[in-house]
C-alpha cells in the first residue's frame, strides 16, 4: 500500500485522474438504482412466514390496504361529512394503484336491507348529495349492521374508514405519493372534518419517502457541521474538505455498484451514506492529524508519507475488523440487513483504498496553512497528556470504573426485548401516528391478523362447520389486544335476518346445507363478488376470518399466536384445518428473525474481530483489551434502549452492527500508539501519555465532530434516524473515551510490546 | 317500428353494395333487434373457473319469452343439488330498469331484489347483468373501426363508449358477424385503459333456422377468472306460457 501511496504522492494529477475516471464508472450504475420500501420483500422469498403470506394474499385476493378515514367529534352522519365520503371513495377508486371495485366504504361496500318482500342491496350511501334527515337515516342502516361498525364506522359514528388495496404490481410509494397528494390539495374543512391517513400501504409507503426526504433534508447539515468544524480543527478548509471528498466518492462506488448489480435500496440500505461517511472520515481525519504533526519540518511528499507509515497499521486492522463487523450480518434472514453489511464492508474497503491513493495525492497538491509552521502543544492535549499519565499511575482504578460499567451495562442489557411496530416509525405528530393511535381506539383495530379455515369442496356450507367456526370466532374475539373478529358466519347470519323480513330472532345460521348454500346464492347474486370472496372462495372449501388487533406491535401478536391455535383446535379440531397469518404474522416472523439474526451475527462478529485482532497483534491480552471498548459499547446500547422502555428492532439491528464495527477502531489507534512509544524505548507511563495526547486528541476532535454531525440527525421527523443519530454520537464519543484509559491498562496488565504484524 | 328497425337494419347490412357501410349505431341496434324467436327453452351448463384453475360446475334452465319490446327471462337451477330449484326472474325493460326476483326453496317465497347491480356480475360470473343483455344499443356510443376477418368470418370492428359516467369500463371493443348481427367478440378496457375482460364466442350453429350462440366465455384478464357457458337442447317458439313468467310462479319448478 506504501507503495501506491508513493505513486499517488509523486503523480497526483494523474492520480485524481484515475480515480475520478473510476468514479464516472461506477456513477453511471446510480440511475439505475431503484428504491423497494416493500417491507415483505426484507425477507427471503422461500421463508415460511412470507410463503404463507403470499398464500393468503392469492388464494382469498387480500391485498394490503391504505386506510383514509374521517372524523369529526360531532359526528360524520350529516350531508358535508358524507359527501366528503362519497368523494374520497370516488378519488380511490379512480387511483390506477387500486383496485377499484374492492374499495370499501359506506359509499362502495354493499349493504342488504329488507323492505317488506323486497331485498334492497346497494351501498348505503349511494349519492353525493343527502338531506339531513337522509344522513340520520343511513346512520341508522349502517349501525344495525355488524359487518360495518368497527370497520367502516366506528360504533359512536364519529369515524367514517375507506380501505384501498393495492393493484398487484402496483408500489406503495406511489400509491402514497398520489393519496398525500390528493389531501394536500382538499380544502380546509370548515365543519370540523379531519382526515386520517392509516393502513400498511400507507405506513411502508410513507416509510421509504419520510427516510429519503429526511436524508436529503439533513444529510447536507451533517455535511456542513462535519465541514465547519473540522476546519476549526485543521484550521484549513481544504484540508477539511478531504475526509468528506474520500466518503462522499466511496459512497458513489458503493451505491453505483448497488445500482449496476440491481441491487434495490430497502430502508436500512438507506443508511449506508451515512455510515461510510462516518468510517471514511476517521481514517482521514487520522492521516491529516498525523500529517499536522510534522508541522513545517519537511516536504510536503514526504511529511505526507511519514503520516501515512504512522497510520497504516492501526488504518489496515481498523479497516479489517469494521468490515468485518459490517458483513456479519451478511447470513441474516433479514435481506437488507445482510446487503447493508455486506456493501458498507466494500464502502470500507474502497475508503481504504483512498486513503493509500486519493488522499496523499490530494494532500501532495493541497498547501499547508502558515500556522502549521510553528507546532505547539495545546492546551486540550496537555491536559490529554496528564490525563494519559495520571490514568497510567492508577490503572487499578481505571479497571475498577471500567469493571463497574461493563457489570451496569450488561446488567442492563438482559433486559432487552424485540419487538416490531412500523407505526412507531413515525413520531407522534405526525399524520400516520396519531391517525393509526385513533383509528385503533375507535375502529376494531387497523392490524390484521388472518384464521384460514381449509376444508373440502363445499364443506363450508354445513352449518354445524360454520357453527365451530362461529365458536372460533367468538372465543378469538374475547381475547385481549382483539378489537374485532369478522366471517362468513356474520354475514350469513346477517343475510338470513334479512330474508326473515328483517326479524332480530332469525340473525343465525340456517339448519341445513341447501339453506346455507342459498344464502351464498343470494349473497352471489347481489353482484359484488369482491365483497363475497375476502370471507370465502366459490367452492366453499375455504374461509377466512379477519382478526383486527388493537395495536401494532408484533409482541401483542405474538402473544396471541399459540392462543388461537389452541382455540382451533378446541373448537374447530378435525373438522377442517386452521392456519394463521397476515401482516401481523409477518410482524412476529420478523422480530423472531431479528433476534437468531441479532445472536448470530453478534456472535459472529465477535470471533471474527477476535481472529483478526489476535493474528495481528500475536498476543490474547492486547487483543482482549482492544475488544474491551466494545464488549462494554454493546450492552450498554441495549441497556439504554431497554431502560428507555424501547425495544430492539430493524433500525436497533442495524446500530448494533455500526457499533460492532465502529468501538473497536479507537482503541486501535491509540493502543498502536502506545505498542509504538513503548517498542521504541518509551517508558511505559510516559508511553500512555504520548498514546493519549497524540492519537487520544486525534480521536477526541473525530469522535465530536463525528458526533456533532450525528446529533443533527435528532432534527428527523423519522424515529429510527433520530435513535441511531443520538445512539452512534453516543457510541462514538463513548468509545473514544474508553479508549484514552487502554494504555493504563495495558501497562498495569504489562503486556509485551512487540510483535505486532506489519501490514503488508 | 321494432320489425321495421330491424328490417331496415338487416337491409342496411346485407346489401353494402346498395348503401354505404352502416354506422357503428345502426349495427348495434341490429345486434339488439335480431329476431330470435317469440320464446326459447333450453339448458345452460356453466363452468367458473377461478386463478388457481379450480372449477364448479352449474346447470340452469333457461326460458325465454319476448313480448313486444320487453325481453323476460326466468333460469331455474338443476344443479348442484343444494340450490336445485332456486329460482331467478327478470323483466328486462328496454326503457328503465329491469326488474329482478330471487326464488330460493329454502325461504319459500320470491324476493324481489332491486339496487345498482347493473355493473355487478351475475350470480357470481364473469358476466355482468350489462353483458347478458340488459344493456341497450342508446346506452353507448358506438363507432364503426373496421373491418376484419375472424375465424374465417367477416366482421364489423366497433368501439362502444359509455355515456354514463359511473360505468366501470371507458370502452369496450366490439366484434359484430356481418352476416348475422351477433356479437362475437367483445372487450372491455377498465377505466386505465386496461384490458379486463374478454367474450369470445366459442360455437355457433342454427337452430330451427335461427343463429345460436352454442357456447361463449368470458375472461377476466385482470383477476385471471373465466366463466364458459354452454347452451344446449336449445328450442325456439314451443309455445311457453306467460305464466311461468311471474314471479309467484317461481316457487313452481318447470320440469
Amino acid at each position: 500500500m506504501q507503495r501506491l501511496a508513493r505513486v499517488a504522492v509523486n503523480f497526483p494529477k494523474a492520480t485524481l485522474g484515475v480515480v475520478l475516471l473510476v468514479t464516472a464508472v461506477f456513477a453511471s450504475g446510480l440511475p439505475r438504482l431503484h428504491v423497494d420500501d416493500e417491507i415483505i420483500n426484507m425477507i427471503a422469498p422461500d421463508h415460511p412466514a412470507r410463503v404463507l403470506q403470499e398464500r393468503i394474499e392469492r388464494d382469498f385476493g387480500v391485498r394490503d390496504v391504505a386506510i383514509l378515514a374521517i372524523e369529526n367529534r360531532e359526528g360524520v352522519f350529516n350531508p358535508v361529512s358524507l359527501a366528503r365520503l362519497a368523494q374520497l371513495t370516488r378519488f380511490l377508486q379512480e387511483l390506477p394503484g387500486v383496485v377499484a371495485e374492492d374499495v370499501a366504504s359506506l359509499a362502495a361496500s354493499d349493504n342488504v336491507v329488507a323492505r317488506g318482500d323486497e331485498l334492497l342491496m346497494r351501498p348505503p350511501l349511494s349519492s353525493t348529495s343527502v338531506t339531513p334527515q337522509q344522513a340520520a337515516a343511513i346512520q341508522h342502516e349502517v349501525l344495525d349492521n355488524p359487518l360495518f361498525v368497527g370497520r367502516l364506522v366506528s360504533a359512536d359514528g364519529t369515524v367514517a374508514a375507506l380501505y384501498a388495496p393495492l393493484r398487484a404490481g402496483a408500489t406503495r410509494a406511489l400509491v402514497y405519493a398520489a393519496i398525500s397528494e390528493h389531501l394536500a390539495k382538499l380544502p380546509a374543512a370548515d365543519n370540523g372534518d379531519r382526515i386520517l391517513v392509516s393502513g400498511k400501504v400507507m405506513i411502508e409507503g410513507g416509510l421509504g419517502t419520510a427516510m429519503r426526504a429526511d436524508l436529503k433534508r439533513l444529510g447536507p447539515i451533517v455535511v456542513g457541521v462535519l465541514l465547519v468544524l473540522l476546519t476549526l480543527y485543521f484550521r484549513h478548509p481544504l484540508l477539511a474538505l478531504l475526509p468528506i471528498l474520500t466518503a462522499v466518492v466511496a459512497v458513489i462506488w458503493t451505491l453505483g455498484l448497488m445500482g449496476a448489480l440491481g441491487v434495490p435500496i430497502y430502508v436500512p440500505t438507506t443508511l449506508i451514506p451515512v455510515m461510510l461517511l462516518v468510517i471514511g472520515i476517521t481514517e482521514e481525519v487520522h492521516l491529516i492529524g498525523e500529517y499536522r504533526a510534522f508541522g513545517k519540518t519537511r516536504a510536503r511528499r514526504e511529511a505526507v508519507l511519514a503520516a501515512l507509515d504512522k497510520i497504516k497499521r492501526p488504518v489496515t486492522f481498523m479497516t479489517l475488523t469494521t468490515a468485518i463487523g459490517f458483513a456479519s450480518p451478511a447470513v441474516s434472514p433479514i435481506v437488507p440487513l445482510g446487503q447493508f453489511g455486506l456493501f458498507t464492508a466494500f464502502g470500507i474497503g474502497v475508503a481504504y483504498l483512498f486513503t493509500f491513493t486519493l488522499s496523499p495525492a490530494y494532500l501532495a497538491l493541497v498547501k499547508r496553512p502558515q500556522s502549521w509552521a510553528q507546532p505547539r502543544e495545546t492546551a486540550p492535549t496537555r491536559w490529554l497528556r496528564a490525563f494519559g499519565e495520571r490514568s497510567a499511575r492508577h490503572p487499578l482504578a481505571v479497571a475498577l470504573v471500567l469493571a463497574v460499567a461493563a457489570a451496569v451495562a450488561l446488567a442492563g442489557a438482559t433486559r432487552t426485548r424485540v419487538d416490531e411496530n412500523w407505526v412507531n416509525r413515525f413520531k407522534p405528530g405526525h399524520v400516520l401516528y396519531d391517525s393509526d393511535e385513533r383509528l385503533n381506539r375507535v375502529l376494531g383495530g387497523t392490524t390484521l391478523l388472518y384464521a384460514q379455515v381449509t376444508t373440502a369442496a363445499d364443506g363450508l356450507k354445513d352449518p354445524a362447520l360454520l357453527a365451530r367456526i362461529e365458536a372460533l370466532q367468538s372465543a378469538i374475539a374475547a381475547l385481549p389486544g382483539v378489537g374485532k373478529v369478522t366471517s362468513i358466519v356474520d354475514l350469513v347470519k346477517r343475510t338470513n335476518r334479512v330474508l326473515h323480513a328483517d326479524d332480530p330472532r332469525a340473525e343465525r345460521l340456517p339448519e341445513t346445507r341447501a339453506g346455507v348454500a342459498q344464502q351464498l346464492l343470494l349473497l352471489e347474486s347481489s353482484g359484488d363478488p369482491n365483497d363475497l370472496e375476502g370471507w370465502i372462495d366459490g367452492r366453499a372449501s375455504r374461509a377466512l376470518l379477519w382478526i383486527q388487533l388493537k395495536d401494532p406491535y408484533a409482541s401483542t401478536a405474538a402473544a396471541l399466536l399459540p392462543k388461537l391455535e389452541a382455540f382451533a383446535g378446541e373448537h374447530v379440531g378435525q373438522a377442517a384445518s386452521v392456519t394463521f397469518g397476515g401482516p401481523a404474522s409477518v410482524n412476529v416472523a420478523m422480530a423472531e428473525l431479528i433476534v437468531k439474526s441479532q445472536l448470530l451475527s453478534l456472535v459472529a462478529a465477535l470471533v471474527a474481530e477476535f481472529l483478526v485482532l489476535w493474528f495481528l497483534y500475536r498476543s490474547v491480552g492486547w487483543t482482549l483489551l482492544c475488544l474491551a471498548p466494545l464488549a462494554i459499547a454493546l450492552p450498554a446500547i441495549f441497556a439504554v434502549v431497554a431502560a428507555s422502555g424501547r425495544y430492539v428492532d430493524i433500525p436497533m439491528a442495524v446500530l448494533a452492527s455500526i457499533v460492532i464495527g465502529l468501538a473497536v477502531d479507537y482503541a486501535i489507534y491509540v493502543l498502536d500508539r502506545y505498542r509504538h512509544a513503548r517498542a521504541a524505548g518509551e517508558e511505559s507511563i510516559a508511553a500512555a501519555g504520548r498514546a493519549v495526547s497524540e492519537s487520544g486528541a486525534i480521536v477526541v476532535a473525530d469522535s465530536l465532530a463525528l458526533g456533532a454531525g450525528f446529533c443533527v440527525l435528532l432534527l428527523s421527523n423519522f424515529a429510527p434516524l433520530t435513535v441511531i443519530g443520538l445512539l452512534t454520537a453516543a457510541v462514538l464519543v463513548f468509545s473514544a473515551a474508553l479508549s484514552l484509559l487502554l494504555p493504563a491498562l495495558g501497562q498495569w496488565l504489562r503486556l509485551p510490546a512487540s510483535a505486532a504484524r506489519e501490514p503488508a | 317500428m321494432r320489425l321495421r328497425i330491424f328490417t331496415l337494419s338487416i337491409l342496411l347490412i346485407a346489401a353494402p353494395a346498395l348503401h354505404a357501410a352502416p354506422t357503428g349505431e345502426e349495427i348495434m341496434i341490429a345486434v339488439s333487434n335480431r329476431d330470435v324467436g317469440r320464446d326459447e327453452r333450453g339448458e345452460v351448463q356453466m363452468v367458473l373457473e377461478d386463478s388457481h384453475g379450480e372449477v364448479r360446475e352449474r346447470r340452469l334452465l333457461r326460458l325465454r319469452l319476448t313480448e313486444g319490446t320487453e325481453e323476460k327471462l326466468r333460469i331455474q337451477f338443476l344443479f348442484p343439488p343444494d340450490v336445485r330449484d332456486a329460482a331467478f326472474l327478470l323483466y328486462d325493460h328496454p326503457d328503465r330498469d329491469d326488474d329482478r326476483w330471487l326464488y330460493l326453496p329454502s325461504v319459500r317465497k320470491a324476493k324481489r331484489i332491486s339496487g345498482a347491480q347493473k355493473y355487478r356480475n351475475f350470480l357470481g360470473t364473469d358476466f355482468t347483468y350489462d353483458d347478458l343483455g340488459g344493456r341497450e344499443p342508446y346506452e353507448d356510443t358506438h363507432v364503426l373501426e373496421g373491418e376484419a376477418v375472424m375465424d374465417g368470418r367477416p366482421v364489423y370492428r366497433l368501439r362502444s363508449t359509455p355515456k354514463e359516467s359511473e360505468n366501470p369500463y371507458a370502452y369496450r371493443q366490439v366484434w359484430v358477424w356481418k352476416e348475422a348481427p351477433i356479437v362475437l367478440k367483445e372487450e372491455y378496457y377498465d377505466r386505465h385503459d386496461k384490458l379486463r375482460k374478454r367474450m369470445r364466442v366459442l360455437k355457433l350453429d342454427r337452430v330451427q333456422g335461427i343463429w345460436t350462440v352454442r357456447a361463449r366465455e368470458m375472461v377476466d384478464v385482470q383477476e385471471q377468472h373465466r366463466t364458459a357457458l354452454t347452451f344446449v337442447l336449445v328450442r325456439y317458439n314451443t309455445g311457453l306460457s306467460p305464466d311461468l313468467f311471474r314471479e309467484q310462479a317461481l316457487d313452481r319448478p318447470v320440469p
